[in-house]
């Protein structure tokens, strides 16, 4: 009697939930209406690449590649902006400058795209497992920034709200396994060719991430977790897909679909991308006699990819409606240059001047010859800073690793303090999660 | 059996109270036998009130062969009437007759003989003339029963009862601006019909969120208000649902406020409940009962505003003080215009009369078993602005019901059906009143100026049009399976639809740039249903002197709302507006939210030697408005009552208090007013990518989001005086509302950087509330009887969390609602500015960026209403009085423009001017534009709030019986009324009740009437 009376109880709460439910809203879209349809489902994947293009962390006068190279040793900063006279200073206090929210918002939109995907069953297999994809390579993509900016930084795999406002802080290394992870199981859900917005047809536009995106990535990740024999496996397997991928010309490096591109991303407010209007119309800075000083004589580079001091690796600042040039997000002349680093540590020295030389002889300088494992080293890192300059914070994120940030940074200023190598949270961040604590220094 | 007015009114859903008062005493006078009887008591059966009629009269019944059903239950109200018409009321229906013999009562079933059926016919004009005052034992409709005043243990006002033939009804007939009861404060934002009107039960309980009562309607949950105000600029982004609710079609309103009497309505019994039931038929050959009337209503105040001399000199002034030379561009009223003209703008625009007239027709009747209404009104009424503006309305009330109270079976059913036509101007004129008095002619040659901003263009265009439908209907059976439980479904259905129309015809540009102009159409279309479902059981015990009576119930409700916006632009012709295909382009919008909710409840009420009261009740409550986390809550309420005097049927002596009656009640309920879907997540299109539509995402979902709830604490003291003659309560609450609705701050980890949610911030709403009803005089030709009610409510936000707070707007400490202004602190006495002070005392010009420092509250202070009958032989006078003491906004000052720009002015506004340096003044010298900073942080400041209090005649009605038997009249009266006749206010503006000077204020409305039934 007891059991059925438990039962007709919950037979009753069970109608009682679905008598109460209205649906969803057939003006609007939700995160379970946006997963029921195909071309909706891209759409929020869509969404995430078109913010990411429209600004913030990503390209423009707040993004990595700015910021990063203000703080390292890249530009010379042309106007008197409090915030980025801080970053370029390095005398940031909390609040100046914030890619923090940036990347959070892009993984709350992966995390609620994995939730939508999950869940969903109404979408067709393929579709599903791509956007499942992109969706695990964009979160991996945003921890790999968030971890090299800020080093710990709260791991968030879900869109809860409740969890997400209280997480603190996880170490570096969980969220890097979490990185890899998501790599790994990116790299058994995308497309190994580049597809269109459909999703299935295929097309010239590198304009979403693919198995060698996520490969690539990865390759980085092991490099900078000190995995070489991974790192050079990933990389290879990339380099190897020499149908797809190649070096190209200088000039043609960053045009839309080069050869060059692994991942890239399609302007979406103007058809030029923010990265060539902040240096080329606004003029918000140039690039540091250092940077000038540390490109060999006859380096064609400086011709290419300047102009009057300024870097010039994107030219197009014309509206219209055809792009010309897309925001290069992964390339590979990098992927080069991780195998030859990986292969110097796994005492492959030959190979990895090789990988060196591809990329100088591209630049028009002579091959390098040989080298200690030190020297050849060097010479790697010294080619990173002159061909990715402007591009993504390497440099910064060398420095970092590299272990000589100190000596090179007190160069700069002079005032340089090794806490100013992580970025501090803003105050509001800190007053509405208070489980979180800021950096030390600040 | 007679039904005087407040008793018949009520479909009776639970018989809980069978309580027989005798409050009359014995008296001889006058001729026959001289008894006379005074009973009033509800549902009791026939055998009881013979047995009463016996102890008042010391008469005993004696029945000859006695067929007549003595268990009979009936309601009865008899004041000092004689024992004939007593008997006739009681036995002549059912077709008996009675001899009164020398200490006996005869009753046997015949024919009644010519005086008996005077008797009856004496009676019945009698009943009608029965003072409307509140009486003790009439009926309330509480929460899902009806009760009495006397036995009720929550807080419940019957406001409006059937006048019977009392005239009602006025110019602009929203239903509920009539209702006075202690507590409750409407609020009307214009003068306009469907304008929205605010309605507040003990003070404000929501942050950010509705504060309107829940209003049910035949026991179906109405909408109080249509969003989007069907697209119209005239009534504002919300409009009024409840003007489709005729007032020509309402029996009875009560309004139910505390805890006992909320706290079964859950989750939408926070606000409080507004109980509307229409008329149903009575007992009683069928009688049609007409009601006519015509009259006029106007703008009852005016701005006292410049006149061309006057104006010329403050603009002449203005450019001298900002040494500005005026010409043809920045002054064209000076330079351009001819300055000797003069046009009184407020005449022209708002001066208008708006005509209107009424009708309405009812037929009803029915028997003992069968009773039948049916109703139909017609209204038209005229604006006060210049074209044929106006307003149409056509209402059908039907009802029907089957079954009486002793049988098993009983069916009652009503279908009411208001639609209202308007054909309004798109912005109200008001907007326009303060043109210059010298703008050139309205029209030339018989066409329409246009060389100037000329507000008769608005006679063109654009031009609003909107129908709407409110149709209500609903169907109630109730099953007597035992003598004490009984079963009742009820079903309502309601559908309002609204359509409108706004029209900007080519017409409306001056001839010459016709040819490059197109005209365009916004189409709005409106609608909201809503079913609901509520079966109920009943049952009833007593043993000795307990008496129980259980209720428990469920209520399923599903309600639609749907809006679509259409632009059709690029018409070429503005003869071709009913046909898209003449537009070039077509666009659409639209909006549609689905909502259900689910309910179990259930009442349980004890009632000990009719002494002891005790009222529980809770609610479980689903409301698909939640997130699936928080779907559900329960909400209970207790009531107890003692009633410590009540007058025994040997009081024969005035006693100074004959009744006493303490209460309290506890309880919790909710707000479910969150709005549709709130707890969803939402995405919304970004730049495309990849040639391809993308979505981000700009809400967080909240699957915690659930409603705001309040606690209710209520403690009251009802007193009789003298009789009862008097009636006075008193009562003091506390309600305490927490879980509010805000939109609060997230970290940035969360992805998006606000969420809607329940916050724990605590706002508090305590008052005293006084009633007093009272007859204060009664002879035989005069009476007069008086009801006034007064509120003292106080409110409070009592914590806030979170410090990204706008300090603006809320403040903790404070009453919700409050300000944060700029302090004035008079003019530069050099340079004639606006100077502000802060905190401490320092003073600065304008641009200095002194912080808010003065707060204010326009919460009111205490507010109530006086009403008066007087009854002298045929005449009957009603005045209601209304009275508030509070702050409000002061529209004197143009929102944008400062005194000496081209606009004109109230005297009042520019009065106390600074002139000459080194004087003090209270306003800033004239500007053209110098000093409009001053002027508009002037405008944020302690200035623009003053005392809004007022004491109005809201309404007052003389009225004269017909001479009926000269002709063969059932009842019929004359009479003359007056809404708004007289405000008595500080307050300089044209309404303190609106305190806005871009809405027509409340209008000033005279009518005569006629109502005849036969």
């Amino acid at each position: 009697m007891r059991y059925l009376f438990c039962f007709v109880i919950l037979l009753v709460a069970n109608a009682c939930n679905k008598i109460l439910d209205a649906g969803q809203p057939t003006d609007k879209v939700t995160s379970v209406t946006v997963y029921e349809s195909n071309h909706t489902a891209i759409a929020a994947l869509n969404g995430i690449y078109s913010t990411m293009s429209g600004g913030g962390a990503v390209t423009g006068n707040k993004s990595v590649s700015f910021l990063c190279g203000l703080s390292a040793d890249e530009f010379m900063l042309q106007v008197n902006d409090v915030s980025l006279q801080a970053a370029y200073q390095n005398a940031l206090v909390a609040g100046d400058v914030d890619c923090w929210a940036d990347f959070y918002n892009y993984i709350y939109q992966a995390n609620l795209a994995l939730e939508g995907l999950t869940n969903s069953s109404s979408l067709k297999e393929s579709v599903r497992k791509k956007l499942c994809g992109e969706a695990l390579f964009v979160r991996a993509f945003c921890y790999f920034y968030l971890v090299n900016l800020y080093r710990d930084v709260p791991l968030l795999l879900s869109s809860d709200y409740k969890v997400n406002a209280t997480h603190s802080r996880t170490a570096v290394l969980t969220v890097y396994a979490q990185i890899v992870n998501d790599l790994n199981d990116a790299i058994a859900l995308l497309p190994t060719e580049f597809p269109g917005a459909d999703l299935e047809t295929l097309v010239a536009d590198r304009l979403r991430p693919t198995v060698w995106a996520a490969k690539a990535l990865l390759a980085r990740v092991y490099l900078y977790t000190g995995a070489y024999d991974k790192a050079l496996k990933a990389a290879d397997t990339v380099l190897n897909r020499t149908d797809l991928f190649d070096t190209v010309p200088l000039e043609s490096v960053f045009l839309k679909n080069s050869r060059e591109a692994i991942w890239q991303l399609q302007p979406v407010k103007n058809n030029y991308t923010a990265d060539a209007y902040l240096f080329l119309v606004d003029t918000m800075a140039a690039c540091s006699a250092s940077l000038r000083r540390a490109f060999e004589a006859g380096d064609r580079r400086v011709d290419s990819w300047m102009m009057d001091g300024y870097p010039f690796k994107y030219r197009n600042v014309t509206p219209g409606n055809n792009s010309s040039e897309y925001l290069m997000v992964i390339r590979i002349g990098e992927l080069y240059l991780i195998r030859a680093e990986a292969k110097v540590h796994l005492g492959d020295l030959k190979a990895a001047i090789a990988d060196l030389n591809v990329i100088r002889k591209r630049a028009g300088l002579n091959k390098y010859a040989t080298g200690t494992q030190i020297q050849v080293l060097d010479a790697i890192m010294q080619e990173r800073r002159v061909e990715l300059f402007s591009e993504w914070g390497h440099r910064w994120f060398d420095l970092k690793r590299g272990g000589n940030m100190d000596d090179v940074m007190k160069m700069k200023m002079g005032t340089w303090q090794p806490y100013q190598q992580w970025y501090p949270l803003t105050e509001y961040e800190l007053k509405a999660n208070t489980y979180l604590k800021q950096n030390s220094g600040y | 059996m007679k039904f005087p007015t407040p008793v018949s009114c009520q479909v009776f859903i639970l018989h809980v109270c069978c309580f027989l008062c005798t409050c009359g005493t014995l008296q001889v006078y006058g001729q026959s036998s001289g008894y006379k009887v005074t009973l009033h008591a509800q549902d009791v059966t026939l055998g009881a009130v013979f047995e009463q009629i016996e102890k008042q009269t010391a008469l005993v019944f004696g029945y000859s062969n006695n067929k007549l059903n003595q268990n009979e239950r009936v309601n009865v109200s008899y004041y000092k009437l004689p024992l004939e018409e007593v008997l006739a009321d009681l036995l002549i229906n059912r077709g008996y007759v009675w001899k009164i013999v020398e200490n006996g009562i005869a009753i046997r079933e015949g024919r009644p003989d010519e005086q008996q059926l005077q008797y009856l016919k004496d009676l019945d004009k009698k009943v009608k003339e029965v003072m409307w005052y509140k009486n003790l034992d009439e009926v309330v409709v509480s929460s899902y029963k009806n009760t009495t005043i006397r036995l009720n243990t929550g807080n419940i006002v019957a406001a409006v009862r059937a006048p019977g033939l009392k005239p009602q009804f006025q110019y602009t007939g929203n239903v509920l601006t009539q209702v006075q009861a202690p507590g409750l404060r409407i609020n009307a934002s214009g003068g306009i019909l469907g304008t929205a009107i605010d309605i507040k039960i003990r003070g404000q309980l929501s942050l950010l969120n509705g504060t309107m009562p829940l209003i049910i309607v035949d026991g179906v949950p109405v909408k109080s208000q249509i969003t989007d105000g069907l697209g119209s600029s005239i009534w504002g982004a919300v409009a009024s649902a409840l003007a489709y609710i005729n007032p020509a079609d309402v029996e009875s309103i009560d309004v139910l406020k505390d805890a006992d009497a909320t706290a079964i309505y859950g989750s939408r019994g926070a606000n409080g409940v507004i109980v509307i039931t229409t008329k149903i038929g009575r007992k009683g050959h069928g009688r049609l009962a007409v009601n006519m009337k015509a009259g006029f209503a106007n703008v009852p105040r005016r701005y006292h505003l410049l006149n061309t001399q006057e104006y010329l000199e403050m603009r002449r002034k203005a450019f001298i003080n900002d040494k500005i030379q005026p010409n043809a561009q920045n002054a064209p009223d000076l330079v351009k215009w001819d300055t000797s003209r003069f046009t009184d703008w407020q005449k022209e625009l708002i001066g208008g009369t708006a005509n209107f007239y009424n009708m309405q027709a009812a037929f009803s009747g029915g028997n003992d078993t069968t009773q039948y209404y049916a109703g139909t009104s017609y209204q038209k009424n005229g604006t006060v602005f210049p074209g044929n503006f106006y307003q149409e309305g056509l209402g059908v009330h039907l009802s029907g019901s089957r079954g009486a109270s002793w049988q098993r079976l009983r069916l009652s059913g009503s279908w009411t059906y208001f639609n209202i036509h308007s054909f309004l101007p798109s912005s109200d004129f008001i907007n326009y009143v303060f043109l210059p008095p010298d703008t050139p002619p309205v029209s030339m040659n018989g066409e329409l100026n246009y060389s100037w901003n000329n507000p008769y263009v608005g006679l063109v265009g654009p031009l609003f049009t909107a129908n709407v439908h409110n149709q209500f209907g609903n169907f109630t059976a109730w099953y007597r399976v035992t003598k004490d439980l009984e079963c009742k479904l009820l079903i309502g259905d309601q559908v309002l639809k609204g359509s409108s129309r706004t029209i900007m015809p080519i017409e409306m540009v001056a001839p010459s740039v016709r040819r490059a102009t197109t005209g365009s159409m916004t189409m709005y279309s409106y609608q909201a249903g809503s079913t609901i479902i509520e079966p109920q059981i009943t049952y009833n015990y007593s043993k000795g002197d307990l008496k129980l009576d259980m209720l428990a119930g469920g209520t399923y409700q599903r309600a639609m709302e749907s809006r679509a916006t259409m632009l059709a632009s690029g018409f070429r012709d503005d003869g071709h507006y009913d046909n898209l295909a003449y537009a070039d382009s077509i666009s659409a919008t639209n909006v549609k939210a689905l909502y259900r909710y689910l309910a179990g409840y259930s009442r349980i009420g004890l009632n000990y030697k009719g002494k002891y009261l005790l009222n529980l009740s809770v609610r479980r409550d689903g409301s698909s408005r939640f997130g699936v986390r928080n779907r559900y809550a329960t909400f209970g309420g207790i009531g107890a009552g003692w009633i410590f005097l009540k007058p025994t049927l040997s009081d024969s002596n005035m006693k100074v208090l004959s009744f006493g009656k303490g209460r309290m009640s506890y309880g919790s309920c909710g707000n479910d007013q969150v709005g549709d879907y709130r707890y969803l997540d939402e995405y919304t299109p970004a730049n495309n990518y990849q040639n391809s539509g993308a979505l981000t995402p700009v809400r967080l979902a909240n699957p915690d989001l659930t409603m705001e709830k309040t606690r209710k604490l209520e403690l009251a003291l009802d007193m009789g005086f003298w009789n009862d003659r008097w009636m006075v309560s008193l009562c003091y609450y506390r309600y305490r509302s927490t879980n509010q609705l805000a939109e609060y701050p997230l970290p940035t980890t969360v992805g998006i950087s606000t969420i809607v949610g329940n916050i724990p911030a605590v706002i508090s709403n305590t008052g005293w509330e006084l009633e007093m009803r009272t007859q204060n005089l009664t002879t035989p030709n005069f009476s007069w009887s008086s009801v006034v009610n007064m509120t003292i409510p106080k409110n409070k936000l009592l914590s806030y969390p979170g410090s990204t707070i706008n300090s603006n707007y809320l403040l903790v400490g404070k009453p919700v609602g409050s300000m944060l202004l700029y302090k004035t602190a008079g003019v530069d006495k050099q340079t004639g500015a606006y100077i502000f002070s802060d905190n401490s005392g320092n003073t600065a010009e304008a641009s200095d960026n002194f912080s808010r420092s003065y707060w204010v509250s326009t919460f009111p202070i205490y507010y109530g209403s006086i009403q008066h009958t007087f009854l002298y032989k045929r005449w009957r006078l009603d005045m209601v009085l209304t009275y508030v003491k509070q702050r409000g906004l002061n529209d004197l000052y143009d929102r944008v423009y400062p005194p000496g720009m081209q606009r004109n002015q109230d005297k009042n506004a520019i009065s106390g001017m600074w002139q000459h340096e080194g004087e003090t003044a209270m306003h800033q010298r004239l500007t053209v534009g110098a000093l409009r900073t001053g002027y508009l942080k002037m405008l944020e400041s302690d200035m623009m709030y003053v005392d809004c209090s007022y004491l109005r005649c809201q309404s007052i009605t003389l009225s004269r019986r017909l001479p009926l038997r000269k002709l063969h009249l059932d009842d019929g009266n004359v009479y003359v009324q007056s809404q708004n006749l007289f405000t008595l206010t500080p307050y300089k503006g044209l309404d303190p009740e609106t305190q806005s000077r871009s809405k027509l204020p409340g209008l000033r409305s005279f009518n005569i009437g006629i109502q005849i039934q036969i």
